[in-house]
Parts: structure tokens; C-alpha cells; sequence
């Protein structure tokens, strides 16, 4: 990751320059926030297509997993159905059911609210952890920095996947949020590198130095100068931590290895291998179906992602009229999305 | 046995188990009619069975190529390598005792000419025909030498047995331990093989039983000397090869030179092959096919399914839970489960259900019970019985409230069900329990561990229901014995459901008038002491009665076993034949002339 | 510069020690303990309980009440020594199972990143030197199409029309068992055969992403002075496009390609799942379901040290490749 060390200082982010030069009232610091935080940004992401298409697909998410919480849709049950429908057979079973009579279309409404748990606590760990780590090692310095990195090092130096399994089996956690944590157990690490060389040049930034001769303290300033000017670095991170939660997730439910109590997409997915899906033509509706809810929602993190880039890019933005992504975010998903 | 049968078509690989359970079942009650002679295999070198051709001389270069789902480099034909001694290969390499066909009931003698029980001696006779491949003769210093071994390495014979004697050198005898059921000693003598020449074993004899539990014969510089129809030639992680052993006493009924074992790893391999009519394999031994694939395989592709698996799903408890550890629950339970749906469910082709659960194997239990079945409550065996067991919940004081079933100190009927991942059919019917047991008001959630986790939690009782086997597998589960004692001590858990087999326990009688008492295991082990089936069977009534209405288990549903055989090359012989339920089809009936290469 | 070369290095030993204790202590955390399947395999095959503990003794040749820390000793001692134990399913020791299924698994990943890489860095530049066309725009789709694509999804969707619809791959293994010539042209066509199906799931759904990546760089480089400077100076195109931005625009890819192996290897336990590649991710799998535990760990060990290893190389050779890189700094705590 030490790329990034070298990456960041040439494509640096200029937000500090608009928002802290001046010292400022609460309610204008606030509305300031506001204003350039949330709500440009808003209506620059709005404007572009990926982004509302993006949004739209997760809000179609957000309602299958609102269905099935209110138990618009009939829970999955086995012998509910003829056995094996194909996909539109029968309009009662849009996605068709499996060989024991269990509607697919079920299946997959009543998991997605434990995905998008799952994905979520996946998210927050990873981009939580990371910036904790980046920005105290990055400000700090010194023993802090070299113990943190060190910690940081070893957890890149296991392999993803493998120790995800490995913790899987020992911990057999069944609880979304549990899972999606262990699934992104050491994701942050790479992520709290970046982010760490990014606070090198930030703290050297002349505004940052005026506070810390002011005598604000550290936690204030790391609170109130240096991650806000994180922010949309990390908020593309975690779309893309999230995008790797439902991959690993679904991954690990079709090896088997992680326990459920409900049928997952990646259970699904296991059981129509299982049951020959692969061979039998009348059956691969069985493996389609979560194939689609999978890459469906992961669409719409990608999309949502590439759009949030652009919003908060604004060097690219500007030069490039919204058409390109950071050498951060490219590589970043490279590495450890490129797994999954 | 326990080098013997450690390999046995182990549980530990969940893709082979896929092929095993299979997905399958019910039509398959056709071609099961029983019947057959059940020879008792003195047939001698006059082999009688074998078809019209195959004589002695003609012997025609041709390769037969069995599916083997294993890397073969990493099996060995030492039969008494604990973990890794080859199934398949050993059924090819070696003679056997007897063997038992699933068509006709009944043992065959093949390398004994006879089997003398009298009370606590067992005296063995073997035939003067049997050769070793180097075509010294195979005396009872042989088979000494299997026995000093197998008491070394603490094999289940040894159960039975306290000591043996050679007599002479065909004439060999075994003192047991105290009055046993022929039955059962025979059921463990037609599972052990002319396998350990003296020349090549004795060495172990005064080593660690370890030395010879992790022998590979193959990597030896050790001859590899068979007594059966294919003697080893060489092998690689691909292939194993075998040729013709001329020496092998039936060798007359081998008409084709070679055998190879072809290996692959995926079950769906061979569903391929023999669906596109690749003509890779020649057979394929256990391997299940869902019943779509099987209707797309070539019509030279023969589907043998005469041999019960003896095994299947069942549910077991623990009975140190607060709410399986009662009868009343573990009979609604009984009531609620439609057994049939779990079989139309999982796999309507192979499997079917138990017509009453008492932990008799389906197919024996009309044989078994005999007058006494009408007495049995057979649960329902085609429907969900909420009636009855809503019945029998309210007489012990629950209560349903809020949709669930509460104990009468008011807890809820709550709890994980446990089940093996990745054994798909394990899983389908486990979800459909679970569903049902949920309509029901018993509130369950499917728990899912990998194998040896889900094997770990019920040995160490951390479950409170979950599924199992109910039958413990193998030809010994047609005797009630076997499964009854399976379902009480749970020996393959070490015990781990906690069930109070050893305490006098008091159960509604059989003939519907009182109350009766028993001591369950005590009973069952008192079917292992009588001499006879006709005095077992009483016996035998009263411990299914005790499983029927204590339900230590739940006896859900068995299945047939498949083996597929290829007809354009070579000749099977007709169904109906009791050589066609002798384990394994493919393994079994070359060496009786009935699967010969066509000229 | 030296001290950096020697720190690193020692935080190679380091984090290979620290990754052992780990695995060890993880074993430990397993449930039902290192010799649970063997136990009850053999209590399922009707050895008596009271047998069993001594036949795993004999089996394993340990002492699983030995204390922890002697069992600690014992067990770093040995790795130290490539003893990785003996494997619990297979009977054959871990380090000889992975010894053959390793080169396999390499030549999956070294090949299908390659390849990605490859795929990558050709598409990247073309959208970028395009930049803003319909190509563009059609890439751009795709690669994002392509990233929200598990690749087992397309592993499983290969398998079912390629494999098992159409026949033209076979659905499993390496290499065909009928060819005993290792040598032989049919034997390497055959490989080839084998690993197309792994390799293509593997590498289209990670050419997405570095053409994206690739894009951006070569957006960024081209915009920037020296170009300008490169152009005004008159300098072929050509010239311009190998020499100034491809290098610059490649060489922050370069060690995420080191890295991605590492991290590829890891992913592997499901692609040769589904292919039944008898590779380390295929070992490490079979190693879990058998609760065969030497097989796992020893597995995920050689996962691990490679990974290490690679990111290490990476470090060095980037720091020389790029003089820009300041080594381990740690400037003045604030």
C-alpha cells in the first residue's frame, strides 16, 4: 500500500481551502457544513445519471427488505408451492420455487434485510476502523503511527478470505451485524494506510498548523479539520467495503462455512448447486434468481459509488466534467475487491 | 472393523455425500421384490450363475473403467489402515467371508465353506481353493494373523470374540464372550476379507497396532498379494489398475483383462459422462443421481438400486433438554412430521419413509413386527397430525399461547434445530420439519454447521434436536439390534443425546391395557444373546415397542443406494438376481460371471 | 537506506511469527478441537470409546493433553522445520499434499491477473486516449457491470454452459488422467483445457476495475506538466504514450499487482470449489469440512507467507522503481 503514500500529496484534496480559513461561528459553521457538505453534494450527485440510478436501485432494496420485515410477501416454506417452477411460470411465484416447493421470490425478499444489515455493519467497520486508525496514526506520529502501522501490516498480511473463514467456523456467527463485522475484519487495514498518508499532507496544511499554534486540541482538530476533509474519500470506500461484504457473504454461504438459520441468497445459491441446478435445465431458474438479487444490489453500490466520486472529486471534477475516478479509489478496489 | 471400515463411503467429504444421500425416491420399490435363493455360495469352481459365456480360456483383452471419487494415491488396500483403506478396491482384491444379498435376505459363504455356531464357539472352515496371487495357498496362519491384528487395532470383531484357535490349517475357531446372537457375529464375518497374507503381515504383529493402522501396501517393497478377482498393478493420482489375477479360485468367470479405477473428483463427473455419452466410465459404484439427470442418461446406462442403504434421516434429541427431554413433545413432534412430504420433498425417487417409526428398518419391519404392527402407532405417516398432537401436548399440561406451545411452567417450546451443511437433502428435509414444526407452534430455526462441527456438538451434547442417521449404516442395520442400539447408546456419538438407556423406565403396554416397565438397552442387548431369529423376535417386539412410544429418535425415512452399470460393452446379468444386491453391483458380479465382457 | 532494508525484512519474520501464533492459537479456538472428526470417525466405524483416545495417539503421534505451551513449542519448531503435520482425511503430510497442489493453484492466479492486468491496462489507456467517446462510454459500462459481478457467479454460469450445456470444457480437475506423459503436447493442451474455465471466471471480472483504474491514471498523467512539456518539445506521440504516461500511469498499478496476487490466492478456496481444482483454496476447504486441521492451517499458512512475501517484494522493488517513495518515514509526533 505504500503507493498511496506517494499517490495522495499528487492528487490531494483542496476542500480545506473553502471551508476553514476563517474562524466561524457555530451556526455558521454549521450551515456552512451543511451547505457544502451535504447539500451541493446532493445535488451534484443527483445530477448524474449513475448516482440516481444507483439510488434507485438501493431504495428498490430497501423496499423488498421493508416488504419482508411487514410480511407483505408469504415467508419462505417449503411444500408452499408446485415443486420447481420455472422463472414466470406461475405469476404467484415470479422467480419460480425449488424442488421442495419453497417460493424463490420468498427466499430472497425475507434475506434482504439481514444483506443489507450485513452490509452496513461491513461498511461502518471497515471505513470506522480505518479512519480511526489512519487519522491517529497519521496525525500522531511517531510510536503511535509505528504501532499502528505495524498492527495495520500484519492484519493485510493474512489473506482476506481465508481468515474470514477460518473466524467464520470458530465463531459461527449468525447475527447480520456479527458477520458482516467478520467478513471485513481486516479490510480496514489497507484502507487505514491510504488514509493515513492522506492526514501526512493534510496536518502539514497551513490551516491545520494555525489551529494547532491557536492551541485547539488534538481530538478537536482531527474532529473538526482533518476527517471532514476525509469524508468523501471515505465515503466511496465504503460503498466499495459494502460491495465486498455482499461478495464475501454470499461466498461464504455458498461454501457452506458460515451458519444461517434463514435462506440466504448464497444458500439459495449452494442448495440449487447442490441439487443439480447445474445439470438440470428445468432447475437453473433456482440458480439464477440470487445470481440477479447479488449483482442487482451490488450494481447499485458500484453505480452509487462511481456517482459519490464524482461529487467529491472536485479536481476532477472540474478538469475532467465528471468523467473519472481517483487513482485512490481504482487501485483500492482493485486490491481487495479484486478478490471477490 | 475399524480398519475395515473407517473409508466406508466416509461422511467426512460432504460432496461425496451428496452422491450418497442423494436428492431421490420412491418408485424405486420396484425391482426389490424379494426373492432369489440366497445361495450359499458353495458354488466351488463349478460357479454355477455364470451366464453363457466367459469360459477359462477365452479371456478377451478389455479394460473395464469404474468411477472412483478419490485420489487413489491416497487409499491403500490395507484393509486395516484406519483411515484409508479403499473400499472398492479391497472388493476387487480380495475374497471375501460370506457376503449378504439385500435382494434375498440372506448370507452367501464365499471364501468359508462353512460356519459352525455352538453356543459360545464359532468354528470357521475355509475352502482348500483359496490362493494367494503368488499361488501359495491361504491356510488359517492367514487368517490368524488378520485376527492378531485386528485385536491389536481394537476392531469391532473383537466385540464378540475373546479368543480364537487355529485348528488346522483350513479350520479356524473363535472363542466368543459370552451367548451371541449367530446373527450378529455374522453380520461382522461377511464384512472381513482374505486380506493379510502372513508372509506380508506378521511383521506387524509385534509392533504398534499404529505401524500397520498407516501402512500403504503400495509404497511397501512388499508384494501386494491379493485372493480376489483383480490383482494390483500400479497406480497415480488419476488412475488405479488392476489385471485378472488367474489364480483367484472363480477366475474362470472373468472373461475381460483389466480393471481401472478412473478418478474424479465432483459427483456431477460421471452424471456428466454417462449423460452425454462420453463412455469414460463402464460403472460407477454408490453414486446417487437426482432423478432429472437420470432421465437424461444413455439407455445403455443401467441403474442398479436393489441394495438398501440402511441409513437415512432421522431426527435425534437430547434428552437432557428441558423440552425434548419429555415424551409428550417428542410424540407431537412424531405426529406433526409427514414423513411423506419429507420424502416427495428430498427425493421421490430413492427414498422412502418408515411405515411406523420404532427404529426397525423400514424394510424389515414388517418382517419383524409381524402381528404386533397394528398395535404400533405409526404417527401418520402421509400427513401432518396436528390433531393428535395438539392431543397429546394438552394432556401433559402445555399450552399454546401467542401462536406457540408452552411447557406447563410456561416456557416456550423454543429451540435450534441442528443440521449438517452441505448434505442437500439432509437440509431439504430438515426445513421442511422445521416449517411444519413452526406451523405448528413449536418455534424451531434451522442451525447449520459444517460436518465435523455439527458431528462435535452432538458428541458433546451442545444441540437440543437435531438431524442424524437413524440407522447406522451398512448390511448389520437389517438386524434390529444394530439400529436399536444405535438409537439408545448412540455409540458412533459416544452417547452424546444423553438418553436414559440404562434405566428402568415405564411405558404404556403393548396390548393397549396398563402399564408396563423396561430397561430399554438391556432389552435390546438381549437380542445379541438368543440364539435364534424366532426366539429374538419377541424380544425384538418389545424394544421397537419401547423406541415406538418413547421415541429415543425418530425413524423418518430410509433410501436405496444406486450403482450404475454400462450394457453396450459388456453383459449384465438379468434384474431379479440376488448377485445384483450384494455391495457393489459394479465390484460383485464379475467375479460371478454376471457382468462380463461382451466379445 | 539500509536500516529501512533491515527493518523490513525483520517485519517479514515478525509478521510470519506473529501469523504462526495466531494459527496455532486458532486451532485451538476450533470447535471440537483438532481431533474431534477422527474421534468420532472411529467411533462411527465401532471402535469402543475407550479405545479411541489411544488410537489417535497412535494415529498422530501427539499427546493432545501434552501442555499448551509444550504443544506451542513443538508446533513452531516443526513449521520452522516444513513440518506441517500429517493430514488427518489424507494420511499423507501437509507439506507433500501442498507441495503438489500449489503449482496449480500459482498458475491459476499468476495467469488470470496477468491476464486481467493485461486486459486492463490496454483498455484503460485506449478510453482514456478516447476519453469522452462512445468507446468510452461502452468500457466504462462494462467494466462497472463487470465489478458489480461476483466472480463465482460467472465461475457457476461458465460451468453450466460451457461445461456441462455445450461440453466443450471439462467441468473439473487439471489435466486429463489418461495421458501419463507430462511432457507431451496433448498433456499441456489438456492443462489448458482444464484451467480455461477457472482463469476466464477469474480474470473478466476483474478487468474492470483496472481499466477504470488504469483510465483514471492515465487521465491524470496525461494532464500533467511534463506531458505538456513532452508535446511542446515536439516528441512522437508514440513516444509520448509508451515513455511518459503508460510508465506513469502503470506504475502505481504495479504493486497492487504484486498485492492482488496475494489477495487472489485467497480467493481461490472458492473458485476451485466450484471447478474442484485440487489446488491450496481446494486443500484449505476440503481441510475444514474434515475438520482436518493440520490440512487447513497449513494451508492457510503457505496462503499467508506468500501474501507476506509478495507485499514485501513489493516494498523493495517499488522503492526502487519509483526514488520518489521516502522509506518508513515517521516524522516528528505532533
Amino acid at each position: 500500500m505504500k503507493h498511496t503514500e506517494t499517490d495522495a500529496p499528487a492528487d490531494g484534496f483542496d476542500w480545506h481551502a473553502e471551508s476553514s480559513d476563517v474562524e466561524l461561528t457555530r451556526g455558521e459553521r454549521f450551515w456552512e457544513f451543511y451547505e457544502h457538505r451535504v447539500y451541493q453534494p446532493m445535488l451534484i450527485a443527483w445530477s448524474d445519471l449513475r448516482t440516481r440510478i444507483g439510488l434507485v436501485v438501493i431504495a428498490f432494496y430497501l423496499l423488498l427488505a421493508l416488504i419482508g420485515e411487514l410480511g407483505l410477501w408469504r415467508a419462505p416454506s417449503t411444500s408452499q408451492a408446485p415443486r420447481l417452477l420455472g422463472m414466470f411460470e406461475n405469476m404467484a411465484y415470479p422467480l419460480g420455487t425449488t424442488s421442495a416447493g419453497v417460493d424463490l421470490t420468498a427466499a430472497i425478499i425475507h434475506s434482504t434485510s439481514d444483506i443489507l444489515l450485513m452490509v452496513l455493519a461491513g461498511g461502518v467497520w471497515a471505513t470506522g476502523v480505518a479512519l480511526l486508525v489512519g487519522v491517529f496514526a497519521g496525525y500522531k506520529g511517531g510510536m503511535i503511527d509505528n504501532i499502528l502501522m505495524s498492527v495495520s501490516d500484519f492484519f493485510m498480511a493474512i489473506p482476506g478470505l481465508p481468515l474470514v473463514i477460518i473466524l467464520a467456523i470458530t465463531f459461527s456467527p449468525e447475527n447480520p451485524i456479527f458477520v458482516g463485522v467478520i467478513l471485513t475484519i481486516n479490510y480496514w487495514a489497507g484502507l487505514g494506510r491510504s488514509l493515513r498518508s492522506q492526514v501526512l499532507t493534510i496536518r502539514e496544511d497551513s490551516y491545520v498548523e494555525a489551529s494547532r499554534t491557536m492551541g485547539v486540541s488534538t481530538w478537536q482538530i482531527m474532529v473538526k479539520d482533518i476527517i471532514p476533509n476525509l469524508m468523501p474519500y471515505v465515503t466511496v470506500n465504503f460503498v466499495f467495503a459494502a460491495r465486498y461484504t455482499i461478495f464475501a457473504s454470499v461466498g461464504l454461504y455458498f461454501l457452506g462455512v458460515l451458519p444461517y438459520s434463514t435462506q440466504t441468497w448464497g444458500v439459495t445459491l449452494a442448495r440449487a448447486q447442490a441439487n443439480g441446478a447445474l445439470f438440470v435445465p428445468d432447475a437453473a431458474h433456482w440458480l439464477i434468481a440470487p445470481m440477479i438479487a447479488i449483482v442487482g444490489l451490488a450494481l447499485g453500490l458500484i453505480l452509487l459509488g462511481q456517482g459519490m466520486d464524482k461529487v467529491f472529486n472536485p479536481r476532477v471534477r472540474t478538469r475532467l466534467a465528471g468523467e473519472s475516478e481517483t487513482t485512490e479509489e481504482g487501485e483500492d478496489d482493485s486490491i481487495t475487491g479484486g478478490t471477490l | 472393523m475399524a480398519a475395515d471400515n473407517t473409508k466406508y463411503r466416509s461422511l467426512v467429504d460432504r460432496r461425496r455425500f451428496v452422491e450418497l444421500v442423494g436428492v431421490s425416491g420412491a418408485a424405486a420399490l420396484a425391482g426389490c421384490d424379494s426373492g432369489g435363493d440366497g445361495g450359499d455360495g458353495e458354488d466351488g469352481n463349478e460357479s454355477s450363475g455364470d451366464g453363457e459365456d466367459g469360459g477359462a480360456s477365452g479371456v478377451i483383452d478389455k479394460t473395464h473403467v469404474s468411477a472412483l471419487q478419490t485420489n487413489p494415491t491416497e487409499d491403500t488396500i490395507n484393509r486395516h489402515h484406519t483411515q484409508n483403506a479403499s473400499e472398492p478396491a479391497s472388493r476387487l482384491a480380495f475374497d471375501r467371508y460370506a457376503a449378504y444379498s439385500f435382494e434375498s435376505g440372506e448370507f452367501q459363504l464365499e471364501a468359508l465353506d462353512d460356519w459352525e455356531f455352538d453356543g459360545k464357539t464359532v468354528t470357521l472352515t475355509f475352502r482348500d481353493d483359496l490362493t494367494w496371487s503368488d499361488g501359495s495357498q491361504v491356510t488359517t496362519e492367514d487368517i490368524d494373523t488378520q485376527f492378531q491384528l485386528q485385536k491389536k487395532t481394537g476392531s469391532a470383531i473383537w466385540g464378540y470374540v475373546e479368543s480364537t484357535e487355529v485348528v488346522d490349517d483350513l479350520t479356524y475357531q473363535l472363542n466368543l464372550s459370552g451367548e451371541t446372537n449367530p446373527q450378529m457375529v455374522k453380520f461382522q464375518l461377511s464384512n472381513m476379507w482374505v486380506s493379510t497374507p502372513a508372509s506380508v503381515f506378521e511383521q506387524f504383529l509385534d509392533q504398534d497396532a499404529s505401524e500397520v493402522q498407516t501402512w500403504v501396501w503400495e509404497d511397501s517393497d512388499e508384494d501386494v498379494l491379493v485372493s480376489g478377482p483383480f490383482k494390483y498393478v500400479d497406480r497415480s493420482q488419476q488412475e488405479w489398475n488392476f489385471e485378472r489375477n488367474p489364480e483367484f479360485r472363480d477366475a474362470d468367470n472373468i472373461n475381460f483383462s483389466d480393471w481401472q479405477f478412473d478418478a474424479y473428483q465432483e459427483a456431477s463427473v460421471p452424471q456428466q459422462d454417462f449423460t452425454a455419452g462420453g463412455g469414460r466410465f463402464d460403472s460407477s459404484w454408490s453414486a446417487f443421481a437426482p432423478p432429472e439427470t437420470v432421465e437424461g442418461y444413455q439407455d445403455h446406462v443401467v441403474e442398479i438400486r436393489s441394495i438398501l442403504a440402511k441409513w437415512g434421516y432421522g431426527t435425534v434429541f437430547n434428552h437432557d433438554s428441558d423440552i425434548f427431554g419429555d415424551r409428550a413433545v417428542r410424540q407431537a413432534i412424531a405426529y406433526v412430521i409427514n414423513r411423506e412430504e419429507l420424502v416427495e420433498n428430498a427425493g421421490p425417487r430413492t427414498k422412502f419413509p418408515a411405515s411406523v417409526p420404532c427404529g426397525i428398518a423400514p424394510k424389515n419391519i414388517d418382517q419383524w413386527l409381524g402381528d404386533q404392527k397394528s398395535n404400533f402407532n405409526d404417527y401418520g405417516v402421509g400427513e401432518s397430525d396436528t390433531e393428535s398432537a395438539t392431543q397429546v401436548l394438552e394432556d401433559a399440561g402445555y399450552s399454546k399461547s401467542g401462536g406457540t406451545w408452552q411447557t406447563p411452567d410456561g416456557e416456550a417450546l423454543s429451540a435450534e434445530y441442528l443440521t449438517p451443511a452441505g448434505w442437500s437433502d439432509f437440509t431439504t428435509m430438515t426445513n421442511t420439519i422445521v416449517d411444519r414444526l413452526s406451523d405448528f407452534g413449536i418455534d424451531l430455526t434451522v442451525a447449520t454447521a459444517p460436518t465435523s462441527d455439527w458431528q462435535g456438538r452432538i458428541i458433546d451434547s451442545n444441540f437440543d434436536i437435531a438431524a442424524f442417521y437413524w440407522l447406522p449404516g451398512q448390511a448389520r442395520s437389517t438386524f434390529p439390534y444394530f439400529p436399536l442400539r444405535h438409537q439408545l447408546a448412540f455409540d458412533a456419538m459416544d452417547g452424546g443425546h444423553n438418553y436414559p438407556a440404562e434405566e428402568e423406565q415405564t411405558i404404556p403396554s403393548m396390548s393397549g391395557d396398563g402399564e408396563t416397565t423396561i430397561n430399554p438397552l438391556q432389552k435390546v442387548e438381549e437380542i445379541a444373546t438368543v440364539p435364534t431369529n424366532e426366539e429374538a423376535m419377541p424380544i425384538v417386539q418389545e424394544a421397537a415397542w419401547h423406541n415406538n412410544v418413547d421415541l429415543p429418535f425418530l425413524s423418518l425415512v430410509s433410501k436405496f443406494e444406486q450403482s450404475w452399470l454400462t450394457n453396450d460393452e459388456w453383459d449384465i446379468v438379468e434384474e431379479g438376481d440376488p448377485d445384483r444386491a450384494v455391495k457393489w453391483p459394479p465390484f460383485w458380479l464379475p467375479r460371478k460371471g454376471k457382468l462380463t465382457a461382451q466379445e | 537506506m539500509v536500516n529501512y532494508y533491515v527493518r523490513r525484512t525483520a517485519r517479514v519474520f515478525a509478521t510470519v511469527f506473529a501469523v504462526m501464533s495466531v494459527t496455532f492459537g486458532l486451532i485451538r479456538l476450533l470447535p471440537g478441537g483438532p481431533y474431534s472428526q477422527l474421534r468420532a470417525q472411529l467411533l462411527r466405524s465401532g471402535v469402543p470409546a475407550e479405545q479411541v483416545n489411544q488410537q489417535i495417539e497412535n494415529l498422530q503421534n501427539i499427546r493432545p493433553d501434552a501442555p499448551l505451551w509444550e504443544q506451542y513449542i513443538n508446533y513452531m519448531v516443526s513449521v520452522l522445520q516444513l513440518n506441517l503435520g500429517q493430514s488427518i482425511s489424507k494420511g499423507d503430510p501437509v507439506v507433500e499434499i501442498l507441495a503438489q497442489a500449489a503449482p496449480w493453484t500459482i498458475f491459476i492466479v499468476v495467469v488470470s491477473t496477468v491476464l486481467m492486468f493485461a486486459f486492463g491496462i490496454v483498455l484503460g489507456a485506449l478510453q482514456a486516449y478516447k476519453e469522452g467517446s462512445k468507446f468510452d462510454g461502452i468500457v466504462s459500462t462494462f467494466s462497472m457491470a463487470g465489478m458489480s459481478i461476483p466472480f463465482y457467479v460467472i465461475a457457476i454460469l461458465a460451468l453450466l454452459v460451457f461445461s456441462y450445456r455445450l461440453g466443450w470444457f471439462p467441468p473439473s480437475g487439471t489435466a486429463d488422467s489418461s495421458i501419463d506423459n507430462y511432457w507431451s503436447l496433448a498433456f499441456f493442451v489438456s492443462v489448458l483445457k482444464h484451467a480455461a474455465l477457472p482463469v476466464f471466471a477469474y480474470t473478466i471480472t476483474g478487468i474492470g476495475s483496472q481499466a477504470l483504474a488504469m483510465r483514471g491514471n492515465s487521465i491524470q498523467v496525461l494532464g500533467q506538466d511534463f506531458v505538456e512539456v513532452a508535446r511542446l518539445r515536439g516528441l512522437s506521440d508514440t513516444r509520448i504514450s509508451t515513455r511518459y504516461v503508460a510508465r506513469n500511469a502503470i506504475l502505481p498499478m504495479y504493486t497492487g499487482f504484486l498485492l492482488l496476487l496475494g489477495f487472489r490466492l485467497g480467493g481461490t478456496i472458492i473458485l476451485e470449489y466450484i471447478f474442484n481444482y485440487p489446488g491450496l483454496g481446494y486443500y484449505m476447504l476440503e481441510g475444514l469440512n474434515g475438520n482436518d486441521y493440520p490440512l487447513m492451517m497449513g494451508t492457510f499458512l503457505v496462503i499467508t507467507v506468500a501474501l507476506v512475501v509478495g507485499v514485501y517484494i513489493a516494498d523493495l522493488t517499488y522503492s526502487k522503481i519509483d526514488p520518489r517513495i521516502s522509506a518508513g518515514d515517521s516524522r516528528e509526533a505532533y
